[in-house]
């Protein structure tokens, strides 16, 4: 009896400790976070008022990520919306020895390989970003508003498949939030499910 | 909205012919995974397909709702026998498997995922064990590890295969496979749920003594799949206390979803909101 008390005492104090934790709720301030990117160059989230931010989780070894930018779809938002002057990060929260983990230079030449525009590529091996946002899938993404609240939490469209063939047709959410917020007008989807390959967080979690 | 294709389109079959040739496999083996398609009679005159995953220790299929991540499997019937029509996806009892951080519902070692068939109602369309028709089904999949491999296969069987004496050891498969899909809940009991700025109660006044369990969500995006659920039993009343998904479009104004015992029991619930009426802040 004591020891199922125990237990239903430490569960709720988790329960209850997860919804203490920063989450990235839409219509909230997005979590500020300091990163480091693949060129070793500090970016810290407060440092980028007044600017949209797109945060995009990432795996190379994901079936889902392939699908965006083998198809070119990946690398066509980030030139589209960076042109617009977006801060596009792509963050890769895969812990060493889990797919998706990448050095610095295997980041560049990946990215530089696959034709990539974002503005940077921020590495989290120790899954502290990702954690702060909750990012659970690859891709998972996030837009964040000049003010610095999160405006858009999710899938990146709304085809949650691997089929290359899919992109063409799908409702891109993080596109239509860009546009409507540009614009002064509210964001009509603010949240879908994120659906990708879990992010590889790894054991030390 | 993105409704997951899980569901299979009751599409009444075009009358084409299938010679043996023209028929694919009937299993096909895949990576992690082998696909196989399985017919047969239930209950004297019903007609059952079936399309069972044989998984790779380690590996795993989902459910309706994936939950944090994945994506569940797809049937497509691109042929039947000519005026057939097939049902949706019966989905056996989910496992919650965790991957990390993450929680998802699914499936590992073996899952059958049973579709009814139905003949014409004028009766003119072959009849199951005779003629040229033929059960032919695209599936797609994606099973998972720690990595997820994305598959498809087409598998089809003869019709008359499913009056063959191997369609025996189907019919048991399939039976199995359906019984442990859920039950809708007992006409009896009474679900509901309140909205809290973090979670959702769900209660549910059970006919008998109330036991504890794991709530498995038919939608997604409702709770936060990862979370504790906090389950109390109280006399008849079975409560938990769920957290509410950072995907959450709306308010809901019922919560779907499957209560799996800890006996093994399994029951559909449909919960209405009681205070959902109001606005609540987060």
């Amino acid at each position: 009896m004591t020891r199922t008390r125990t237990v239903a005492v430490a569960a709720m104090m988790l329960f209850t400790l997860s919804g203490v934790a920063q989450a990235a709720r839409v219509g909230e301030p997005a979590p500020d976070f300091t990163g480091t990117d693949s060129h070793g160059k500090t970016v810290r989230l407060a440092d980028l008022k007044g600017r949209f931010v797109v945060l995009e989780w990432h795996n190379d070894g994901c079936p889902y990520v392939g699908k965006h930018y083998g198809s070119g779809n990946m690398q066509r938002l980030q030139r589209e919306w960076t042109g617009k002057g977006v801060v596009w990060l792509t963050v890769i929260s895969s812990a060493e020895g889990q797919q998706g983990y990448v050095t610095a230079d295997q980041a560049d030449a990946y990215f530089k390989e696959k034709n990539g525009a974002q503005t940077a590529v921020l590495l989290d091996p120790k899954g502290t970003i990702g954690r702060m946002y909750d990012a659970r899938t690859t891709p998972h993404m996030f837009v964040i508003d000049p003010k610095g609240t999160l405006i858009y939490n999710g899938a990146i469209d709304d085809k949650p498949t691997t089929d290359r063939a899919d992109v063409a047709g799908a409702t891109n959410y993080v596109s239509a939030a860009l546009t409507e917020a540009m614009s002064g007008k509210p964001v009509t989807r603010s949240t879908s499910r994120p659906y990708g390959c879990s992010v590889k967080y790894g054991s030390t979690s | 909205m993105g409704i997951r294709s899980t569901l299979i389109t009751a599409a009444v079959a075009v009358a084409c012919t299938a010679s043996a040739d023209a028929i694919p496999s009937r299993v096909v083996k895949g990576r992690y995974v082998t696909v196989e398609l399985v017919a047969a009679r239930q209950n004297g005159r019903e007609v059952w397909a079936a399309v069972r995953f044989r998984l790779d220790p380690g590996w795993h299929v989902y459910w309706r709702n994936p939950g944090d991540s994945g994506e569940p499997p797809r049937i497509e019937w691109t042929h039947l026998p000519r005026g057939w029509s097939a049902g949706q996806i019966e989905w056996p009892t989910p496992q919650r498997i965790s991957v990390d951080r993450l929680v998802n519902y699914g499936y590992t070692g073996e899952v059958l995922l049973p579709v009814r068939l139905t003949p014409p109602e004028h009766r003119s369309g072959p009849r199951p064990g005779s003629g040229d028709g033929a059960i032919v089904a695209d599936v797609r999949w994606i099973v998972c590890h720690d990595v997820c491999v994305p598959g498809k296969a087409t598998v089809g069987i003869p019709a008359g295969q499913i009056a063959a004496p191997a369609s025996d050891e189907w019919a048991a498969l399939i039976a199995r496979a359906r019984d442990s899909v859920p039950r809708p809940a007992p006409k009896s009991w009474r679900a509901a749920f309140r909205e809290e700025p973090e979670a959702f109660t769900v209660s549910i006044l059970m006919d008998r003594r109330a036991e504890r369990g794991t709530f498995f969500p038919t939608d997604e995006s409702r709770i936060d799949d990862a979370a504790p659920q906090q389950v109390s039993v109280s006399a008849n009343t079975l409560r938990f206390r769920l957290r509410k998904s950072d995907q959450l479009p709306a308010t809901p104004t019922v919560l779907r979803g499957v209560v799996v015992f800890t006996s093994g029991a399994a029951f559909e619930i449909l919960a209405a909101g009681t205070n959902t009426d109001r606005p609540k802040s987060r």
